[in-house]
Order: structure tokens, then sequence, then C-alpha cells
């Protein structure tokens, strides 16, 4: 199937997102379509699935122009998108998933569903209980499900939005076999829209690049991964070195942490984290890392163990009494559970700056909203709404809302979703708030970045954990074996 | 509506340009707000042109409705006196749930905190004014009052935090506790006033209390004996105490953040339990002073067998209605009084003057169809007048800027 | 553009289109009688507020130049925004000279407003206030004798019972209710002996109260669910003392199931039409010739503040113009059934008239619940022992000294 993009153009207010665009989609090919936070990525990829309408131009598929009103057209017409966040319904199952969005009216046919459901698994050799609760899967098992719902609707044409964000290796691995597979097989155009360079190397045939809005031009792949950085930046970036620094007090000591949720059973953690280092917690998802965290901010009781934070005992204490001994928790769901929908930057100072006051005081709010944005580079005005800001923006905001003088901080994905001008700017100033004596744990994804920014890395697998601190040890190579449970 | 913002140029970098688009931000923001601030008023405005439709097809002349509807509240001085004792509980009613729903609480349960505010207050009475006096106390005619309302506040406030209670440590939605505990305290209520209760008096047949001695009743305006003065002073009260808190306060901030997105407020440091509990107990308290309204008003002074009768949910669609705005909530409450007294009025002068039989339950459909109707307002003016930056992806907002 | 404007014009259209107005007029007539009848209940309740509906409809028909303006349903539940003293100042500024508030949830209210509106007759129906002499002279009481025709209800429910339980549904607990209960037991009893030979102990007669004169969702119990109840537990008479007809709706139903269930319904001349096959028959009031009576009483300028207790007429008890309590034969009595019934009225009738032979069922000895002991052997009870259900009603000279009311002993059922 053949699908062009003719002159597509959407502007958000005075804000262009898209102008003018054209690109040409062909059946059996894997394009990717790379751009900076803001280069208008996603709303051409709405557009194309009828999530968005644009303002101009057309979508023309094996040469007949189309109109879509909603993603179910889009469907119709064979063109499917999988989300960054799958949108499913996480109290239901599997199988119901699977079959909501499905044609058949009020009374499916759960058994043909569940048929058609289990040869797909099987042809892509997902591992997916049917009778299991969505809430109860990885992202990577979400994604896979969304995948089979697409496909099972017919769909030619396959979206997918940052798809090996928050997926472990092997899943990524198991989803690039099965986009392999997808479009030269059965001839479907997949279009990959990604921050990761590398990726859209591995698996791309070739990529459009976007910027402010605009087509930068098309890249046949294979190519360096420098050729494309140039197109996206201007420039190339390269990774900053690690500068050394002392290591200070015991900030945080947690001892034979044991615990059992719903999914995971952890088992006698204990960890030393002095004032100054950095500790890169790595392992496949859901691992243990989060409930480790966690524990260290008292949002998880654990079941045995202890907790001092200072050399303090915090066992079992309230979150906010770990706030007010200077941990600080910056989570992986910016809008979820990190900042505020609906409130601007100022609400945002003014609800957690430290005040005795009973009212708020809004000059000061202001004044360090508008100081805090421009030392931390932030890309939105005091009175903008958060969720108006893009994810690199949102991160760079939750940065600067920490309060100053921290004794532990602790974050989870902190550079997910963000290109790699945005992540380098969060490490430099995570790294500055080292310099001052904040001891860091960070949950990633990204091997190189745990592995250039850790002083000591805990592998988890399975609830367990490996120390990392012998630097001859921090290679990808190596961390890779530990995540994947070879010890 | 911005028509002249979209063809301007993206960036001002001359400065006399500035504050034309200063003012032109003001003016968009007002242009924003205007829609909001109007919806609820279309709503009401559509309900009404369809009350009166189905006025006009029973057989009743929508104009003489109308003019019933304007003599039932507002035609002479002793109707708009009566309108504002109604309004009085049903507005610091809504005043308390503005807090509950601006921090997200469904609070269902304010109409067992009004029973128990009613229930208070007249305990107050049976306590201080009535028989031997609490320990003897003589606490004359204003400390008896003070001592009503205060003792409705703490029982509205202690049955709200019980809802609140059982929402942060049992884990049970605030929505099913408050119905179970409006449930408990109108059968409380019931207990206490009916077959032979011990709030109701030897001998009695109605199901009700007695009626409280002079010394424990409001005192009313000379003018109009139904409305009394007090009230009047405690709603002001309660109107600046939740201004100030909405605009003023760090708490009230807190408080928008958590209705915004709870985790998040709490990760960012708000104590959300706290002021879930908190939010509860103040909105109880008004709510219980709404409660010592129905029975105290100088023409019951009693406990009757329902005190609340519904003004609780009413509160309810008042605050939905003006979108949990402290300010909109006089207005609109107040609009919902009229129409509760102004239906009553229509029903009763079609029967009195025309001999028109209407349906009694005239008045809910009306409050019902305003509901549907102003919930229809905003769906019109999400499509048509859509805020500003309301879009779901916003990712590409600077682009032009940077 | 367009789109917008086009939506903002039918808004502003809406509203212009309420804002302009035309003033109603009617023109009171001088020779009109306006009397204000305030109703706790729906006009068309098919029980108790009908029932007095109708009498203000009688009393138009009957009086040229009376007009009735009623408000129906005043309770704080149907009505919070209205109190009645407020409803009162309406039918005053329309120009009501009597008004008749009928229920005894009015009662202390019509007590307090009487004083204010002194050139403006009250009447408080069921109430006892004019009886202790305390009332404005403004405010007098009236109500039907209907222990009789609850005694005849209980009769018919005993000729009909099969399996021997009778279930009563009853409003709340005061001195009436409880006075229209014993009633019905009472009549139960002498009919279950008297003319079908069973031992009236071995008669399971229980009632259940509701809480309220009618169902109010969420505060009183649900007289539908009370009802079934009821029936699933092996009655197979329900009587109702509720304002309301849910008894027989619901044994209607269980009668199209094919069970062998009945009703009586109460209050309501016409209540049986909601299930005809299966009701015995319905006590009912007529206050048609007191409000007639009344309305022309202050008309005239003779009306003086009376306690009025109204018995049937004995000669035709279902006499409109005359008997201010009636009973309806329903259509599931035979022919038997109903000479049987005849009988036990005519010895109520010779009864009440204090003739030779008659029939006074409020003759001890009875015992309350407790115990406690009603009237002696052979004692035979006073108009105010019987209105308060209490032995020492006469001696008490305020209604605080009254001992509360109390049903009877075999009643299955609480007192208070």
């Amino acid at each position: 199937m053949r699908v062009e993009l003719q002159h597509i153009s959407k502007s958000f207010g005075r804000v262009w997102a898209n102008q003018d665009l054209s690109l040409t989609f062909e059946g059996g090919q894997i394009y990717a379509i790379l751009g900076e936070n803001g280069a208008g990525k996603s709303t051409l990829m709405k557009i194309l699935s009828g999530f968005q309408s644009a303002d101009s131009g057309q979508i023309v598929v094996d040469g007949q122009a189309v109109s879509f009103e909603a993603p179910t057209d889009a469907i119709e017409h064979g063109i499917g998108m999988l989300y960054q966040d799958p949108l499913d319904f996480p109290p239901f199952t599997v199988l119901e998933n699977f079959i909501a969005g499905r044609p058949g009216g009020f009374f499916p046919d759960r058994q043909a569903a569940r048929g058609i459901l289990l040869d797909l698994a099987q042809r892509f050799g997902f591992d997916l209980d049917p009778d299991a609760y969505v809430d109860s899967l990885t992202i990577g098992e979400r994604q896979q499900l969304e995948i089979m719902r697409l496909l099972s609707l017919n769909v030619r044409v396959l979206i997918l939005d940052e798809p090996t964000t928050g997926i472990s290796a092997e899943q990524k691995a198991q989803l690039f076999d099965v986009l392999k597979s997808l479009a030269h097989d059965d001839g479907l155009t997949v279009i990959l829209v990604s921050h990761k360079l590398e990726d859209v190397i591995e698996l791309c045939s070739s990529a459009f690049v976007l910027r402010q809005g605009r087509l930068v031009g098309q890249q046949q792949i294979p190519c360096d991964i420098s050729t494309l950085v140039a197109m996206m930046f201007g420039k190339i970036v390269a990774r900053q070195e690690r500068p050394m620094s002392d290591l200070g007090d015991c900030v945080l000591h947690a001892e034979r942490i044991s615990l059992e949720t719903r999914r995971l059973v952890v088992e006698d953690v204990s960890l030393d984290v002095r004032a100054g280092e950095v500790i890169g917690l790595a392992g496949l998802d859901g691992s243990g890392q989060n409930e480790l965290v966690r524990v260290c901010c008292g949002l998880l009781r654990p079941d045995r163990g202890a907790v001092h934070i200072g050399g303090r005992e915090m066992t079992g204490q309230p979150y906010h009494r770990f706030v007010k001994h200077g941990v600080a928790f910056l989570p992986a769901g910016r809008l979820e559970e990190g900042l505020i929908g609906g409130m601007t930057l100022t609400e945002h100072f003014a609800l957690t700056l430290p005040s005795r006051a009973p009212w708020v005081n809004w000059i000061r709010a202001r004044r360090t909203a508008g100081e805090r944005i421009e030392r931390f580079n932030v890309k939105g005005r005091p009175g903008s709404p958060i969720q108006t800001l893009s994810g690199g923006n949102q991160q760079r905001f939750a940065l600067s809302l920490l309060p100053s003088n921290l004794r532990l901080l602790l974050l989870e994905h902190p550079t997910r979703g963000l290109d790699v001008e945005s992540a380098m700017y969060i490490w430099e100033q995570l790294l500055r708030r080292r310099e001052e004596g904040t001891a860091i744990i960070f949950i990633s994804a990204e091997l190189d970045e745990i592995v250039a920014y850790s002083d000591r890395i805990l592998v988890f697998f399975g609830g367990r954990v490996t120390l990392v601190d012998d630097r001859a040890d921090m290679t990808a190579d190596r961390l890779g074996e530990l995540i994947g449970g070879r010890m | 509506m911005s028509t002249t913002e979209q063809s301007s140029p993206a960036s001002h970098p001359a400065k006399p340009a500035m504050n034309g688009a200063q003012g032109r931000m003001l003016w968009r923001s007002f242009l924003d707000l205007l829609p909001a601030m109007l919806a609820p008023f279309f709503g009401i405005a559509a309900a009404l042109g369809i009350i009166f439709g189905i006025l006009a097809w029973q057989g009743a002349d929508p104009q003489i409705a109308w003019d019933y509807l304007y003599q039932g509240t507002l035609a002479d001085a002793a109707k708009r006196a009566d309108l504002v004792a109604y309004w009085m509980p049903l507005a610091i009613t809504s005043f308390g749930l503005v807090l509950t729903y601006t921090a997200g609480l469904w609070n269902i349960g304010v109409e067992g905190q009004i029973v128990m505010g009613a229930i208070g207050a007249t305990w107050g009475v049976r306590l201080f004014a009535e028989g031997e006096p609490l320990l003897g106390l003589n606490l004359g005619h204003t400390g008896i009052l003070f001592m009503c309302f205060v003792l409705a506040a703490a029982s509205g406030a202690l049955w709200a935090a019980l809802v609140g209670f059982l929402k942060t440590r049992g884990g049970v939605n605030e929505i099913f506790g408050g119905v179970a505990l409006n449930f408990i305290a109108q059968t409380f209520n019931m207990y206490l006033v009916s077959n032979g209760g011990p709030w109701q008096p030897a001998g009695s047949r109605a199901t009700e209390t007695a009626r409280f001695p002079e010394i424990a009743r409001l005192d009313a305006f000379a003018e109009y004996r139904r409305l009394s003065p007090a009230t009047i002073y405690i709603t002001v009260g309660a109107m600046v105490l939740v201004f100030l808190i909405m605009y003023v306060s760090r708490w009230g901030l807190q408080l928008r953040a958590m209705g915004k997105n709870q985790r998040s407020a709490f990760l960012l440091g708000v104590r959300t339990e706290r002021n879930i509990v908190l939010s509860l107990a103040i909105c109880g308290a008004l709510a219980g002073i709404g409660g010592a309204y129905r029975v105290m008003t100088p023409d019951v002074s009693k406990l009757t067998a329902t005190p609340s009768g519904g003004v609780g949910f009413l509160a309810i669609l008042v605050v939905l209605l003006a979108s949990m705005s402290a300010v909109l909530v006089p207005f609109v409450s107040f609009v919902f009084a009229m129409l509760s007294k102004g239906g009553q009025r229509i029903e009763s002068g079609f029967q009195w003057d025309h001999d028109l039989l209407l349906d009694r339950s005239l008045v809910r459909v009306l409050q019902s169809t305003i509901v549907l109707m102003v919930v229809l307002a905003f769906g019109v003016r999400n499509r048509f007048f859509p805020p500003h930056r309301a879009q779901p992806d916003t990712d590409e907002d600077e682009v032009a800027r940077t | 553009m367009f789109r917008k404007l086009a939506v903002g014009l039918i808004l502003i259209a809406i509203v212009a289109g309420g804002l302009s107005t035309v003033t109603p007029q009617v023109a009171a007539q001088d020779d009109e009688f306006i009397f204000g009848v305030v109703l706790v209940g729906p006009r068309d309740d098919h029980g108790w507020s009908e029932a007095h509906y109708n009498a203000g409809l009688y009393v138009q028909d009957n009086l040229p130049g009376a007009r009735m303006i009623e408000l129906e349903s005043l309770n704080s539940a149907d009505r919070p925004e209205t109190t009645l003293d407020q409803v009162v100042q309406d039918m005053v500024d329309q120009g009501a000279e009597l008004i008749l508030t009928t229920s005894a949830d009015f009662e202390v209210d019509t007590t307090v407003v009487a004083e204010q509106y002194p050139d403006v007759t009250f009447v408080n129906v069921s109430g006892d206030d004019a009886l202790w002499g305390i009332a404005p002279e403004n405010l007098g009481n009236f109500m039907g004798q209907m222990e009789y025709g609850k005694m005849i209800a209980g009769c018919a429910a005993a000729l009909k019972t099969q399996t021997g339980q009778i279930g009563y549904i009853g409003p709340l607990i005061d001195p009436e209710t409880v006075r229209l209960t014993n009633s019905v037991y009472l009549g139960a009893r002498h009919c279950y002996e008297e003319y079908r030979g069973l031992n009236p102990d071995d008669l399971q007669f229980g009632v259940t109260w509701i809480g309220f004169w009618f169902n109010i969702p969420g505060v009183t119990l649900d007289p539908t669910e009370v009802a079934n109840n009821y029936l699933d537990s092996g009655v197979d008479v329900l009587i109702s003392g509720i304002d309301t007809t849910e008894a027989i709706v619901v044994a209607g139903q269980r009668a199209a199931e094919g069970a062998p269930v009945w009703a009586i319904p109460y209050d309501f001349e016409g209540a049986c039409s909601e299930a005809p096959d299966i009701c015995l028959g319905v006590p009912y009031f007529n206050w048609g010739p007191k409000y007639l009576e009344t309305v022309q009483a202050v008309q005239d300028g003779t009306w003086e503040a009376e306690w009025d207790w109204m018995a049937p007429d004995w000669s035709d008890i279902n006499n409109h113009d005359t008997s201010a309590v009636g009973f309806n034969y329903g259509d599931a009595l035979t022919e038997e059934e109903r000479a049987m019934l005849d009988e036990f009225i005519a010895a109520l009738a010779a009864g009440a008239q204090g003739e030779e032979g008659g029939l006074n069922l409020w003759t001890g000895p009875l015992n309350f619940q407790d115990g406690s002991v009603f009237l002696e052997e052979g004692e035979v009870a006073t108009e105010k022992q019987i209105w308060f259900q209490a032995s020492n009603a006469d001696e008490a000279a305020s209604p605080e000294e009254v001992t509360p009311q109390q049903l009877l002993e075999g009643v299955e059922g609480t007192s208070s």
C-alpha cells in the first residue's frame, strides 16, 4: 500500500506544528520519522492516524484522496497507530482489550477472537495470557497486545510512536523481528517515530527528518548516526565525560530490604549511598528497581529491613517525612505523577516553595518561576499551563522545582523520551547537584546512560540485585548479561 | 475570537509592540473566560425555553408562567425575604462543596452532613434551652444560639470527616461512604423524631420535635418574620472564608492541585490525606450550619422528619454548574433557589387562578432540564469556543518561538 | 466564524425570549368563598390526600361560589423550599378565609400560624389541640371514627384468611395509628371466632411501621418491600394503614402470578380499583359533608372551635351526604362473606347507638402488649380512652400526662 501525505499543514494557535509537509510511504518498507522534541512528528502521525485533522493538505491512499474524522476511519483505510502509552483499558483482560474496537457489535464472538489472538501471538512468539489483566502487564507486553489488535483489524500501515521506550532489551529485539517480518514478508508499511538513532539505524530503511514543523529531508539507511544527528540538530552532539568528585557522608543506608508485591518479590536488598555519589539502577522493566526507589522515599513500606536517611531511622515513616529530611523523588510519568496538568508554571512554584505563611506569595512565586525558567532553560512562560510544554521542557521544569540542598535525589527514567540535547542538559543539572553533595539514585533503561553517569550500578533481575562497582565491569555488554539474568 | 492573534506574527521583537500585545493578551484571556462564565446562564435560559415549551403544551401560557415565577420570587419584599431564607442553606452548603470538589472529592455525603447539622443544632437547643441546662449553664439567648451553630458545625464536620477517614484509612470511595452515611444520618434523624423517639414530645402526633423554646429561636427581621439576619451574617462570613481559602491561601492552591492530579500533588509535597479529611470537615461544618438554618429558620424552629429535603443534592448540582467557582456559586445557587420557589408559585398560581393542574414534579423537571442544558452549553462552548491551548498534543507549542 | 455567530445568535434569542413578560390577572369575584386545603401527599394518591381533595371538590359542587385552592405534597422531602407558614400566607393573599391542614404533621405549625392570622379559620384534620383547650380560638379539629371502618376491615380479613396470618402495614406510631391497628385486630379476632368458629388466639396479626405516612425513598421502609416480605412469610391478607396503595398493588401482582392473596387498602373510596379482583373492600373517609358543614359555618359566621369525631351514618355508612366513614365491599368477597359482614356492621351499629345486644369491641378485659390493663373485665372504653389508647386518658390534664399508646396484647409488632 502506498500512502502519500501531500502539503500537510497544521497550526495550534499561532504555532505551526506542520508546515507544508509532503511525504510518501511505500509498502514493504520501514520508515523512521526523526526530529527533536517539538519538531512536529507526533502531530503529523496523529493526522495520518485520524486522531487529529490537518488544516490543509490531503492524505492519498493508493492514489485515492481520503479524509479521516476519527482513528476508526484511518483503521478502516488500513492505517493504525500504536501510541507511546498504549491506549488500553487496564481494568480489563487481554482478551477484552483485544476485542474492544473490533467490529462485531455488542456481543462479540469471544471464542473466535481468542483464536485470532492466540494465532497471532504464536506467529510472533508473544507470550500473552488472554485472561491476564492488562494492568498486570509490562509496557512491552501491552505494546504486543496493541500490535496484534491492530493487525487483526487488517492494518496495512503500522505507525509506532517511541515503541522502544520502557521495554526490555529482549522485548525490543522481539519487536524488531516482528516489524521486519511484517514489512518484508507481509508487505506492510511500518513507520517508526523515535528519538533513538541506534534503533532507527538498526531497523529502518529510510528516515524522514523534521525540524520545526518542516521537512528537512529524507535519508536512506544505512548511514552514519552523525548524518542523522546533523540533520536533526544541525550540529553533532558529543557525550560529556563525567568529572570525578569526592564522596561525603553516608546519606542512605538501606538494610536488607524485602518486600512482596503482586508481581514480584524483592529479597534482601542492601545499599549504602554517600553524598555526591551517583547510583544507576539497571534491569528489565519491573525487576524491582522501582520498588527499591519507592522504599527509599517512604512511598512503599518494606515488609522487612530498615531505611536510614542521614543516619536517622526512617523505616515506615510517611513520604512527607522523607521530603522533610532532604529526599526528593522524580517519577517517570511526568504528567501522571510528577507535575500537575492544568496548573501553570508559577502555580507549581506557589505550591512547592517552602513557606510558613498560610497565603500564597504570588509575587515571589512568579519571580522564582521566571528565574528558574531562565536558569533551567525551560521553554515556556510563567503563566503557561504545564501540559503545553514539550516533554523535555517538562522534565527540565520538574528538575527546577526541586528544592536546593537535597540529601538524596531519586529519579525514574530522568531522560526517557527526550532528545539527546535535552538529556544532556538534564544530566548537566543533575551533576551540578552532585557537586553540591546530593546523592543521586536513578533508574534508566538506557545502558549507555547508566554506564556514563553511575559511580556504582545495581543490576536488578527478578527482584534480586547484583552490585557492580568495578569500573571494568561497567560495559554495556557485561551489564546486558546481568540484566538478562546471567551472573 | 482569536483571528487577529493567529494572523499576527508569532514573535514581537520590538518593544513598542509589547503594550498592544499585553492588552490583547488581557482581552484574549477575558474572551477565553467569557463563554465559561456565560455557559451556565445560557444553559439556564435554554432550559427555561424548554420548560415554557412544556408549559405551553400543557395548556399554560408561558408568559403568565414567567410572571408567576417573578411574583413568587422577586415581586415584593416579603417574597424576596422568603427566597433569601431558602437560598441561605443552599448557598452555604455550596460554598463548602466548592472546597471538596476543587480537591476532586465527590462529597455526596453532604446531604447527611446537613441532617447531622440539623440534629446538632437541635441538640444544642435541648442541652442549653430545654429543661435543666447542661451543667446549670445559663447561656442566654445569644449564647444558646452560638452553641447551636457550633454543635451543628461540629456534627456536620464530624460526619464529613468520617467520610474522609473511610476514604483515607478504609479505602472506601467517598461516594459510597457518603451514600451510606447519608442513609444512617437520615435514619437516625427519623429515629429521634418519630414513633415516640427520644426527641418527639410525648403524645405528639407530628414527626418532629416540639417547637424550640422562645429563648432558642433566631430573631427575625421586624418586617420579614421568616428571615433572620444572623443567617445572613454567617453566610457572608462563610463566603469570605471560602473566597480566602480558594483565592488567597496556599491550602486552596493545594486543594486545586489535588483536584487536578492527586498523585502528583502528593509527590510534590501536598499532605493529601490530611487535606482530604480537612476539606471534607470544613465542607461538613458549613453543610452542618446549613442544616442548622433549615431547623432554626424562624418559621420552622424544630427538627423535622427530613430536615435537609434534598438541599445537599441541589448544592452538588449548583457547584457542578458553577464549575466549582466560588464566585459563581452565589449566583447559580440563587437561580436554583428562584427556580424552586418560582416553580412552586407557577404550579399553585395556575391551579388557583386558572384551575389548571400542572404536575407537581415541575420543579424537579425544571432543575434537571437546567442541568442537562448547562452541560450541553459547556459542550457547545468547548466545540465552538474552545479554550486556548487545550489541545491534547502541545509538543509543538514552542516550535515557532525557538 | 459563521458557526460561532450562529450559535451566539441562537443563545441570545433564547435569553431574549425568556425576558419579555406580560401580567396575568385574574379578577377575584366578590361572591366567592375561597378555602384552602393543604395536602401532605399528592392529590391523586388514591389514599388519604385524594380523599381530602375530593371533599374539596364536593364542597365546590354543592355550594355555589365556594372555591378550593389546594397545595399538594407539602412535606420537607417533596417541597424543601416551602413551609406551612409560607403556604398559608400565599393562600390568605389569595383570599382564603378557611384553611384546612390535613395531616398530623401540620398540627404544631397550624397552631402557630393560626395565631398569626386570627381572622382566618383553621382546621387541623386528625389533631386534638381543640380537645385540650390550648388551641387558639380560630383553630378546630375533626376526624372520622375510622376505628369502625378498620374493625370491618379486620373482620373481612379474618373471614378470608386461609393461613390465619394477617399483615398490617402501618405508617408511624402515634395514638391514631395504634388506635386503628388495634381496631383491626379486635375486628379480626371477633370475626375469626364468631363467624369461622376458630380460636382467635391462633390468629396471627402483625404490624410493620414504615416510618412515615407514605414512602420517602431512603427515609422510610419501602412499603412495597414490606408487603412482599409479608406475603413471603405466609401472610395472605394485607391491610394498609398508610396513605398510599402499595399493599393492594403488591397483592395484585402476586395474585396475578397465581398466589391466593388479598388486600384491603385504606382512606380512599376508589382504592380497590388498583386490583379489584383481590380487594376485600376498603374502609374510607368521606370528608365531604364535614367540609361542607365547616365552610357553611365559616361563611355564616357561626363556626366555633371544636374537636369533632364524626361517626358513620349507621343507617347507611356509605351515604355520601351523611356518613363520615364508610366501607366499600370489594369484588373478592363472596355472597356469604358479605352477609356475615352485613351482620357484623349491624351489630357494631347497634352497639354504637347504645342498643341492647349491640356489639362494642372496646369492652374489657383488654390488655396492652406490656401486660398492663387497658380495660378491666366488663369496662367499656370512653371516647378519650379510645382516642389515646390509654387507660388514664380521662384523668390527664394535658397531652403529656397521658400514658403512651400501646398495641393490644396479641398483636405482633412494636408499640414504640
